[in-house]
């Protein structure tokens, strides 16, 4: 007998790659409604006929689309994303860099914050309606309300501006490892997670709040059990579930700020590289990066889901 | 009796006051004795899980605390005497769980969803490693085999959600029991589960009361069973202790008037009852409690008061019998005469009228709910297993008649009545109203059939919108009903509706959180009647509501099917409310008809063995009137057995008859029907389940596999 939590992982596991289906439908098809294709933006509005056919001819262009979406899907299945005029060679190797630089930024912020934004909101939920938790609900308000391009203007002023703990920018030697300029990435990292920091500091604050009113504390108490084993064992398990989601499922909302952050501090990751195909019209390039971007997305929200399942007993199909 | 025993709990003029001077608690002194059971009575609102909360020490959110509350050491020594209410978290942590132990309404909420039952009844064992010398797991084995579950090992292994309401209670007990304690809080264990489910909890508890040496404190708003139940009783009214005494003589010589007008509302399935009779009620509702006459508090509702009662607060007065006292300047004379007379009068309740066409009429009604899955999560065959929730149920219902529809949950009363509401989709059969078939789903149907039948729901705090006015929900149930009333019109005659449930106009421009509870199932019913419908379904109406408000609305339904002929499809799982409203009942068992039959009928015997076992279940409002036991054994199957549907709990289950045949739809007489294998002649044998103070004789089921 499978357990009911893999069961239901592999069921969600069926419905991410049909949403992953749907997903590649979407960019190719909007990217097939421009009124002009790769090859004219290529070769630009004043190009000739014959240029753009043989242009066209040899990027495929002239198949039909149902053709080309299945040899685009087929080789992005096999780990080619095609060419890129900006990159001028082919995706996949840039890319695979530009994910992991990104991907380790990411996790390295999420390692720093999470611990951080937990221990803030079991804090604030414990001693819900004093001092303390009033400051953290405050402080955490504000950092969610800030946009990066603030929340990053402001540390650099802090940290590297008036404190000179940090340098201000991350860029680096495109064949450099980021884990060889830590101290380039945390403020970057930081920054990126700030929001998501308060966020998930106000969210594990409200849990822990509806758990400790829960009746089963309540008989946790009257076991006998010291404060300390009704908060530790009895209320944060409970009160942690909801939190994990809220994890997971931010590391979607890590892609939207990875924009703004990598750009501004010069960070080479692959959000800076969406931007790039975004400005210089590099259709392909535009394609791979948001398919990817897409694929990261979904295995988040996938690995929320089995995590709840697997820490959920109620969770059944 | 139990006198002789020392104290275990003394309680010394306890006052209790939330924020904003809402007294909860008022002087209440009380002496528990160690061994007795004492039952806490009374309607919500009166105080009691305060009071659970005091006894332990852990009321969150209360301001003012006086008094005392000493909890005496094991035994009643007074050694170890610790005051509930002075004494620092760590002291009450060093006696909660060990000498006090509690059990709360929802088991199911009252256990970690994430813990295995094991754990948790570990958790609180590992209090007191000396009771365990065998080690704890098999002192946790041990309280479940003495709370009856039948297999402890594979309990301990499954998480609560995995677990049936009775068997989480039972598990609360466990863990209650682990320490041996001196004080057991039970405060309302059975509310919220099944009649039978509650029959079974409640023989636990008298099983225990034998076997532990504790005070046990058992709260609940039911009387009948207090009155089976407690050894003492305390009658609670707005924070006061208003009566105490030994259950016999609160039961059979009630001296404060509350405590007698409680007594009389409860509709008696020990004696004669029906529509015919109406209930006695307690006029008005408890005082909130920010109010603070100066008088006695019951002076609003009491029909003995006296001028005297106004402006002096009476004590608690020795009544006849040693130790029975009640707080009422003329408790002898309550005693004596007790809830007044005059005010049961009889219904002018003709009944259906004979020989009619049937309002309502249901053929061959089936619902199933399709229950399909892949084989392999997401891969393999389809396999379909339909739940069976109504399986071809046919019924009439006369005009001004009142077809009760009973069963524990899961039996399909309420999913028949969605059907009929045309709320759910029927897989199958006709209903009619007069010559006029019902379209299936509610969109369907025209506006004079929507006129013609409507429904009021279980529970009024979520059935009205409490954004809205009162009279913006009436205008709104009307404009629906009568496209063509002009606002004027609709205006009237939601002010007429509002007084024929006896509300008033101008209770139109309140808001449902200002209302009580009665007040708001009131206006629920006030809604079914915008558009003059002929049937009126009934969904578990009275199930959320305190006993003497409970009277209220079974009259009011009783006097609108009395001037207005109204027919009623009376949903309940309580059977003495469906023996109060009914002219004919229908007894459901995994949607099928039991039994059915005139009212008189299906209470006496001969009684399928379902519909005895469910009144078995409910307990009499009386001590000296024991009802014998016939228990339900395991829980409701979720596949339907082959042969008869009731054969796997069946207490007589009679062979490999039951097994493989289907049962006989038997005519006991005239419109009377059992479907059940043994002969009507031996049915009919079967003694009146009801004694008073006779020899007990128990059946107690023995589930088969």
């Amino acid at each position: 007998m499978i357990p009911s939590w893999a069961r239901f992982a592999l069921r969600r596991f069926g419905l991410m790659f049909l949403t992953l289906f749907l997903v590649t439908l979407a960019i190719f098809g909007i990217v097939s409604a421009m009124p002009a294709d790769a090859a004219q933006f290529m070769l630009g509005q004043h190009a000739t006929e014959e240029a753009l056919a043989v242009l066209r001819a040899r990027m495929g262009l002239d198949l039909p689309a149902h053709i080309r979406y299945v040899r685009w899907l087929g080789d992005a299945v096999r780990g080619d994303l095609g060419w890129s005029p900006y990159l001028g060679g082919e995706i996949t190797p840039v890319l695979a860099v530009r994910i992991r630089n990104s991907l380790f930024m990411g996790a390295l912020g999420f390692l720093v914050s999470m611990p951080i934004a937990i221990l803030l909101g079991v804090l604030a939920g414990v001693l819900a309606g004093g001092f303390v938790d009033r400051l953290i609900s405050i402080t955490s308000l504000a950092g969610l309300s800030l946009p990066e391009f603030v929340s990053a203007v402001g540390l650099t002023l802090i940290l590297s501006t008036w404190l000179g703990w940090l340098p201000p920018s991350s860029l680096m030697a495109a064949d450099a490892y980021p884990w060889q300029n830590l101290n380039r990435l945390i403020l970057p990292a930081l920054t990126v997670t700030l929001a998501i920091l308060a966020y998930v500091a106000r969210m594990t604050r409200g849990s822990v709040i509806d758990v400790m009113n829960q009746p089963y504390i309540r008989t946790a108490r009257l076991k006998g059990l010291p404060e300390r084993v009704v908060i530790f064992k009895h209320a944060l398990r409970n009160a942690l579930l909801p939190t994990i989601t809220v994890i997971f499922n931010s590391m979607g909302w890590l892609m939207g700020g990875l924009v703004i952050v990598e750009t501004f501090f010069a960070y080479p990751g692959v959000a800076r590289l969406l931007l790039a195909g975004v400005e210089r019209n590099d259709l392909p390039l535009l394609q791979a990066t948001t398919l990817v971007i897409a694929v990261i997305t979904l295995s988040a929200n996938f690995m929320a889901d089995v995590a709840y399942a697997f820490l959920n007993p109620k969770v059944r199909l | 009796m139990t006198n002789e025993k020392p104290y275990q709990v003394q309680i010394e003029d306890l006052s209790l006051t939330y924020p904003g001077g809402v007294e909860a608690l008022r002087n209440i002194s009380l002496n528990i004795h160690s061994g007795e059971t004492l039952g806490v009575v009374g309607e919500s609102g009166c105080g009691k899980s305060t009071l659970a909360g005091v006894l332990v020490g852990d009321v969150p959110g209360a301001r003012n605390i006086s008094g005392s509350v000493i909890l005496r050491g094991p035994g009643g020594s007074e050694e170890d005497s610790i005051d509930m209410l002075t004494a620092s978290r760590s002291a009450l942590r060093s006696v909660w769980g060990i000498r006090v132990a509690t059990v709360y309404q929802d088991p199911q909420a009252s256990l970690n969803p994430s813990y295995k039952i094991g754990d948790q009844i570990d958790e609180a064992v590992r209090r007191r490693p000396e009771l365990a010398p065998d080690g704890i797991r098999e002192r946790t084995l041990q309280l479940l085999r003495r709370v009856r579950i039948a297999a402890p090992e594979d309990t301990t292994q499954r998480y609560p959600h995995q677990l049936s309401g009775g068997q989480q209670q039972r598990a609360v007990i466990a863990m209650a029991l682990a320490a041996n304690p001196d004080l057991l809080i039970l405060d309302e264990p059975t509310t919220g589960l099944d009649v039978t489910t509650e029959a079974r909890i409640l023989d636990l508890v008298r099983e225990l009361q034998e076997e532990v040496n504790a005070a046990i404190v058992f709260i609940t708003h039911n009387l009948a069973v207090i009155a089976q139940i407690a050894d003492r009783v305390a009658v609670m009214y707005a924070g006061e202790v208003v009566e105490i005494g030994d259950v016999r003589s609160i039961f059979h010589e009630p001296s404060a008037p509350y405590t007698a007008g409680l007594l009389s509302c409860i509709p008696r399935i020990d004696r004669q009852s029906g529509v015919e009779y109406r209930l006695r009620t307690i006029p008005g509702t408890v005082p909130s409690p920010d109010e603070q006459p100066e008088g006695c508090l019951f002076v609003p509702r009491c029909p003995f008061v006296v001028q005297h009662c106004r402006e002096n607060h009476p004590e608690l007065f020795e009544v006849a019998e040693r130790d029975h006292r009640a707080r009422c300047f003329r408790a002898e004379e309550v005693r004596v005469t007790g809830w007044p007379q005059e005010r049961l009068e009889r219904h002018e309740n003709g009944g259906p009228e004979n020989g009619g066409a049937p309002v309502l009429e249901g053929e061959g009604v089936r619902k199933e709910f399709g229950r399909t899955a892949r084989r392999y999560a997401f891969f393999g065959p389809i396999v379909s297993e339909p739940l069976k929730a109504v399986d071809g149920v046919s019924f009439l219902l006369g005009k001004g008649e009142t077809l009760g529809i009973v069963g524990e949950s899961g039996s399909g009363k309420s999913t028949l009545l969605n059907v009929v509401a045309g709320l759910e989709k029927p897989t199958g059969g006709v209903l009619r109203m007069g010559d006029d078939e019902l379209e299936p789903m509610v969109r369907q149907r025209s506006r004079i059939m929507l006129q013609r039948m409507q429904m009021v729901f279980q529970n009024p705090d979520k059935s009205l919108n409490p954004q809205h006015t009162v009279g913006s929900i009436m205008r709104r149930a009307v404009r629906v009903l009568d496209r063509q009333s002009s606002r004027r019109d609709r205006r009237e005659r939601v002010a007429d509706l509002l007084t024929r449930v006896g509300l008033g106009a101008h209770y139109m421009r309140r808001k449902p959180s200002a209302l009580s509870g009665g007040e708001k199932q009131r206006v629920a019913v006030a809604r079914a009647l915008a558009g003059h419908p002929q049937v009126v379904l009934a969904d578990e109406v009275t199930s959320a509501l305190d006993v003497s408000v409970r009277a209220e609305i079974l009259n009011l339904l009783n006097d609108l099917q009395a001037s207005e002929g109204i027919s009623y499809l009376f949903v309940s799982h309580d059977m003495s409310a469906i023996r109060h409203v009914s002219h004919r009942v229908m007894v459901l068992y995994l949607g099928l008809i039991m039994e059915m039959g005139q009212v008189e009928q299906v209470f006496e015997p001969p009684y399928h063995p379902y519909t005895e076992a469910l009144m078995s279940a409910i307990p009499a409002p009386d001590p000296d009137v024991k009802t014998k036991r016939i228990r339900l054994g395991g829980e409701l199957p979720e596949t339907r057995p082959t042969g008869c549907p009731f054969h796997t709990r069946c207490p007589r289950f009679l062979g490999d008859i039951c097994v493989q045949e289907a049962p006989p739809w038997q005519t006991a007489s005239n419109g009377h029907g059992i479907y059940c294998h043994i002969p009507l002649e031996e049915l009919a044998n079967i003694p009146p389940l009801m004694q008073r103070d006779g020899e007990e004789e128990d059946a107690v089921a023995v589930p088969r596999g």
